[in-house]
């Protein structure tokens, strides 16, 4: 056993080696130390050594622009050293700092010859970020990918609209159910009776004799056989229903319940009852409390392995449910308000603080106002701000007129439209930033926008969204893509967990290394404009 | 002018021996790591257990070496060549080094029927003294090595072999050299920093 191999084992992907490897790559290994300044690479080489900090700090420049740095137990130099690439930085020490130092070759060597220590390498250079946080449990993840049609047993017990509220509690009683689903002639589901229903009509003390199309809720909310549970789940919530028909080609192939998918993912099954419990909810601290537990429960979620996509999908209308909550006791009669911003992209942060534009109408101050923050559309129109104007593309339509929604928008999209001159202008700026761990994700969110508006769309879609319907090199995209997701999760996790983790500060470096390489092919598609 | 410490080679020695009587106990392994412009050359070090002529247990135990491996094991005559070797032209660095040198130099007397030519050696404890001092800090401890680890926060080394020795030995004398060079301290002066004798 060579030294320092016990100092090695503990780090990652060294981790993977066993005595006899870790020996090897000790054999050939240098140790140098660089006084302050000192430049360790320079930029466009290619290395045939990595190196790992073992005390003090590397800095990567740009030119004089220090671009990241590499602390203790961290490594550099891995994609020039093993893909043959130039280095895009030059290495300079910050502080004096010592660095163990492995041949190329020998890296290699090892990668032919043990798996784990080879994918972890490939997967940071890669930069499949999203498996390297599946090292914790996947069980959440497995448990989703289920098909609807895993859980469900029984055939739908149906009646027609004209069967009576007699009829309807007998086939109820009979078959042991608490829903029937109506189905017109053709087959197709067109409301449901559940259990409230019967007990909404018995109330108002309708005859037993009341047809069905005048009990049954509709339309019938509906999830496809082959939809994954996870569909299931976010219909759920969305929508603050007990019950969802099955279809099977738009015909009625059964029916699940709150309580079929509830058995599925106990103890995990929590966010299934919020919905119902925000409706019933009446003081707005308790709605705050709700937000708090909310947030908690997402824990379990951060820890799962699902993507910030699946995480936000299941999270936003949560969350949104909760605002609808308190704007129904603060807005005026008569107001039309949009959300725009992160959750106007249906994107998750944390603390979810929402951005709301008034159209028309008032909205009261209340004793919850973290919550969201309130901008008036004749406010923006004041400011007369480009930037301002694109990022309504991000806006989506909360309550209020539908109609006066959808023309303020188009008028808008329009304005934008005609001001396409400085809509390249702030596109240019925004190509000239400078991205850092710290802001690449909003460079991203930012930049994307702006170039789908310049593309000629301007509703709200997710930043992933809008990164995939680019029209450029699709490697770039889906590794964009995938960084800004990974991004977008250090960002929650780093609220929720209070902290960031190790890997999490070498995925944020890394990032910024792909996010500079999507600006650059950015630059040149702007040429042509 | 003052002829850089930098620019210097050295080359960090660490043995393994049977006890700490030079005159009697011999050498059962060498280890060597080079140290040439701030950096240590692993993959110039040299590691050989030598074969004793006389076997003595209690020194074995200690060290983990054991009586099998030793069997197998060069002779000193036949690694002398490589150790005069890598001597040669290298100023030779260790802990109490003094005693490392003594053992050398006496079994290339005994063994090899030469003389080993060592004549700059630094002791990586004495210069600590000098950095402690020259920081205005009462140096009042003892320096033993494990003193010196705790200093430069060196762990997972392996210790007690003299690879694992050398290698934090060599690792501290980088730090030093590094701080060295910060006081402006010339070559010369070095050699008579890294050999002071102390009284007390």
């Amino acid at each position: 056993m060579l030294p320092p191999s016990d100092y090695l084992t503990k780090i990652k992907p060294f981790s993977f080696l066993d005595e006899e490897q870790i020996d090897e790559l000790i054999k050939n290994m240098h140790v140098s130390l660089y006084k302050t300044g000192k430049t360790v690479f320079k930029k466009g080489k290619v290395l045939d050594r990595i190196y790992l900090v073992r005390d003090g700090e590397l800095g990567l420049f740009d030119g004089d622009d220090l671009v990241e740095v590499i602390g203790n137990n961290e490594f550099t130099g891995l994609a020039s050293a093993i893909k043959k690439e130039r280095t895009e930085f030059e290495g300079r020490a910050i502080s004096d700092t010592i660095c163990f130092e492995f041949r190329a070759r020998d890296i290699e060597e090892m990668m032919s010859r043990n798996r784990e220590f080879a994918e972890f390498i490939e997967k940071i250079l890669r930069m499949r970020f999203s498996e390297i946080f599946h090292f914790e449990e996947d069980e959440l993840m497995a448990l989703f990918s289920k098909k609807v049609s895993d859980v469900i047993f029984r055939d739908p017990v149906t009646c027609d609209p004209e069967s009576t509220l007699g009829e309807v509690v007998r086939l109820m009683r009979d078959n042991g159910v608490g829903s029937v689903i109506v189905i017109n002639r053709a087959g197709n589901p067109v409301g449901i009776i559940t259990h409230t229903d019967i007990i909404n009509a018995l109330a108002r003390e309708l005859p037993m004799t009341s047809r069905a199309h005048d009990l049954m809720s509709s339309p019938v909310v509906a999830v496809d056989l082959s939809s994954s549970l996870l569909d299931a789940y976010i219909k759920f919530i969305e929508s603050a229903v007990n019950h969802l028909a099955v279809a099977r080609d738009g015909k009625l192939a059964g029916v699940i319940t709150i309580k079929d998918l509830m058995k599925s993912f106990e103890p995990r099954s929590s966010l299934l009852n919020y919905p119902k419990i925000v409706k019933k909810m009446e003081d707005i601290d308790q709605l705050e409390n709700l937000v708090n537990e909310v947030m908690a429960s997402m824990k379990n979620m951060l820890r799962s392995g699902l993507n910030y996509e699946t995480i936000s999908a299941i999270y936003v209308p949560v969350f949104d449910q909760i605002l609808r909550q308190i704007l129904k006791k603060t807005s005026k009669a008569g107001t039309t308000t949009a959300i725009i911003g992160d959750f106007g992209r249906r994107e998750l942060v944390i603390p979810p603080v929402y951005r709301l534009l008034i159209i028309e109408g008032e909205i009261d101050d209340t004793g919850f106002s973290d919550y969201y923050s309130v901008i008036r559309a004749e406010e923006l129109a004041d400011r007369d701000d480009i930037s301002d104007l694109v990022e309504l593309a991000d806006s989506r339509y909360l309550l209020g007129s539908g109609a006066r929604y959808v023309s303020f928008k188009e008028n808008i999209g329009r304005e934008v439209g005609n001001k396409k001159e400085e809509v390249i202008r702030l596109m240019k700026r925004e190509l000239k930033e400078r991205i850092t761990p710290d802001n690449c994700d909003r460079w991203i969110e930012r930049t994307v926008r702006l170039w789908t508006v310049l593309n000629g769309e301007f509703t709200s879609r997710t930043t992933v969204e809008r990164i995939k319907s680019m029209n450029i090199d699709p490697e770039i995209l889906s590794l964009t893509a995938e960084v800004y997701s990974a991004v977008k999760l250090i960002r929650l996790r780093e609220k929720i967990f209070d902290g960031r983790s190790r890997t999490d500060s070498i995925i944020l470096k890394k990032s910024v290394g792909v996010i500079r390489s999507f600006r650059n092919i950015m630059k040149e598609e702007m040429r042509a404009w | 002018m003052v002829e850089s410490i930098v620019d210097q080679d050295y080359v960090v020695v660490d043995i393994e021996t049977t006890g700490l009587n030079t005159k009697k106990d011999e050498i059962i392994s060498f280890a060597s790591i080079p140290v040439r412009e701030m950096r240590l050359h692993m993959d110039e070090s040299f590691f050989t257990l030598i074969r004793p002529e006389r076997f003595k247990l209690d020194s074995i135990k200690y060290h983990g070496i054991t009586e099998s491996d030793l069997m197998s094991a060069p002779t000193f005559g036949e690694v002398a060549e490589k150790i005069e070797e890598i001597a040669r032209n290298s100023v030779v660095v260790g802990y109490a080094v003094h005693i490392d040198v003594e053992f050398l130099k006496s079994a290339f007397k005994k063994k090899a029927k030469k003389k080993l030519k060592i004549d700059r050696y630094l002791d990586v404890a004495e210069i600590e003294y000098w950095l402690l001092r020259r920081r205005g800090s009462a140096v009042n401890f003892r320096l033993d090595f494990d003193s010196l680890l705790k200093i430069y926060k060196i762990n997972g080394f392996c210790r007690h072999s003299a690879m694992g020795d050398a290698f934090a030995t060599a690792y501290i004398f980088l730090k030093q050299l590094s701080q060295l060079q910060e006081y402006r301290i010339g070559l010369t002066d070095l050699m008579r920093i890294g050999k002071k004798v102390r009284f007390f």
